[in-house]
């Protein structure tokens, strides 16, 4: 079996598209934690020990 | 792949970041280098939960046993500070084994760093072992971090500490209140964490004991101006004031009710917490106990010296209810604006006039500090600590 060449960039493209969806709803997930409920534990410098 | 961030998968991942990051800080020499990292805990007063809403209950062994998601995050939140400042304070002294004052004193400080790394190496096992991906994530992010790039989570670890006056009123203060934290999470209802921070205070007490004294060798020496130390006194002793918190602090009062973090006096004291005055409750205990140790300080000074004194806890405040107002370091007095500005700096905080004089002084006097009689090599009794972990392989 083999594949044409348009096939096979509309493949690769399309692997690249899910790769980078994964990777927003990785950042997303990581957002979510700092930027909601886990407030401090982000890069935010502060004063104080929680 | 150009974006993406490799991952954690075990701890031995973490532990091949850990070496990296050892590298590329420039604290991998061969003493450091031979140390065998361990997470090791020691014993706690009990497998009950001590204070907060769950008291009498048994402590928590792991995170399935938190009954709130809330609870859980706020726990981890704590352990991420706590390993944050550990690597930090590493990452700030890194350049000190150079200008050492003695062999004893390089090796007090090698023994220092190797324990404060081993206090982060500890933290980072709590949060893969027991808080997933994000924990995970947390304990990567803790190797990333730079206090040399002003990127460690609290803003007194970003400071630098280059002299070895810093390093020595570094470790007597800001490790005390370091230990202050250690303490005060040694009560936790998560037991892991409470084992752990037990078996971190018999490694903290050498710090402190190092910081303390080497004021009190630079006191004794007079050579340095009492003058010069009492500034460097006032700047970390302010400092470490503000890392107790604000005066109101909500995170406080939840941790405490959730049992996670404990009052500094938590087992000898027999009254309710006043659970909206916590972080200054524990940061006038602390104030208590420096006072004392600046005492000690000040009378190894030669007979008529100008006495040193702790500051005023509200002096130089960036945190909570005397945030940016003017007193008096010794005598606490309010003070005009002019009359503060004035002084704040040609008097009481250190300036790069200040560091330079402190330089020029260590660069040419020998004996700007005395030596340290009678004690033995620390990295010789590092070991003697682990005899008291309740899983050290001896």
């Amino acid at each position: 079996m083999s594949y044409t060449l348009n096939e096979l960039t509309v493949v690769a493209a399309a692997r690249v598209r899910y790769q980078g969806i994964l990777g927003k709803l990785e950042d997303l997930n990581h957002k979510g934690h700092e930027g909601t409920r886990r407030t401090a534990v982000g890069d935010r410098i502060i004063g104080a020990f929680p | 792949m150009p974006g993406k961030v490799p991952k954690i998968g075990t701890f031995s991942d973490w532990v091949g970041l850990f070496n990296e990051w050892r590298r590329e800080v420039g604290v991998d020499h061969s003493q450091i280098k031979g140390f065998d990292f361990d997470t090791l805990y020691g014993a706690i007063e009990t497998e009950e939960i001590q204070f907060g809403a769950y008291k009498g209950r048994r402590k928590w062994e792991n995170l399935r046993q938190i009954p709130t998601q809330n609870m859980r995050d706020a726990l981890m939140n704590l352990i991420v500070y706590q390993g944050d400042t550990e690597f930090a304070s590493v990452e700030q002294q890194r350049w000190l084994f150079e200008s050492a004052p003695s062999d004893y004193d390089r090796s007090s400080l090698t023994r220092v760093m190797i324990e404060e790394m081993r206090h982060g190496w500890q933290m980072c096992a709590l949060l893969i072992e027991f808080f997933g991906d994000t924990g995970k994530v947390e304990a990567k992010k803790m190797l990333e971090r730079r206090a040399y790039e002003n990127k460690r989570l609290l803003g007194s670890f970003n400071e630098e500490c280059d002299n070895w006056l810093d390093f020595f009123a570094f470790t007597d203060f800001v490790d005390r209140d370091g230990k202050f934290q250690l303490q005060m999470l040694k009560y936790s209802a998560f037991a892991p964490l409470g084992r752990s921070m037990s078996y971190m205070l018999r490694e903290e007490a050498f710090h402190m004991g190092t910081g303390n004294t080497g004021l009190a060798r630079i006191a004794e020496a007079g050579v340095v101006p009492g003058w010069l130390m009492q500034k460097y006194l006032n700047k970390w002793i302010s400092s470490s004031y503000d890392l107790f918190g604000t005066d109101h602090s909500s995170s406080a009062h939840w941790a405490y009710v959730w049992g996670l973090k404990g009052r500094y006096d938590e087992l000898k004291n027999e009254t309710n917490a006043e659970l909206d005055n916590l972080n200054d409750y524990n940061r006038h205990l602390y104030r208590d106990e420096c006072v004392t140790l600046v005492k000690r300080i000040s009378a190894a000074q030669k007979p008529g010296s100008t006495e040193l004194y702790c500051p005023d806890i509200k002096f130089n405040r960036n945190i909570g209810r005397w945030k940016g107002q003017m007193f008096h370091p010794q005598t606490g007095e309010p003070l005009e604006e002019k009359e503060y500005r004035e002084h704040f700096e040609t008097t009481w905080m250190p300036t790069a006039a200040d560091k330079k004089l402190l330089m020029d002084i260590i660069g040419a006097e020998k004996k700007w500090i005395a030596p340290r009689a009678g004690a033995k090599d620390p990295l010789l009794t590092i070991g003697e600590v682990r005899k008291n972990a309740l899983n050290a392989v001896q």
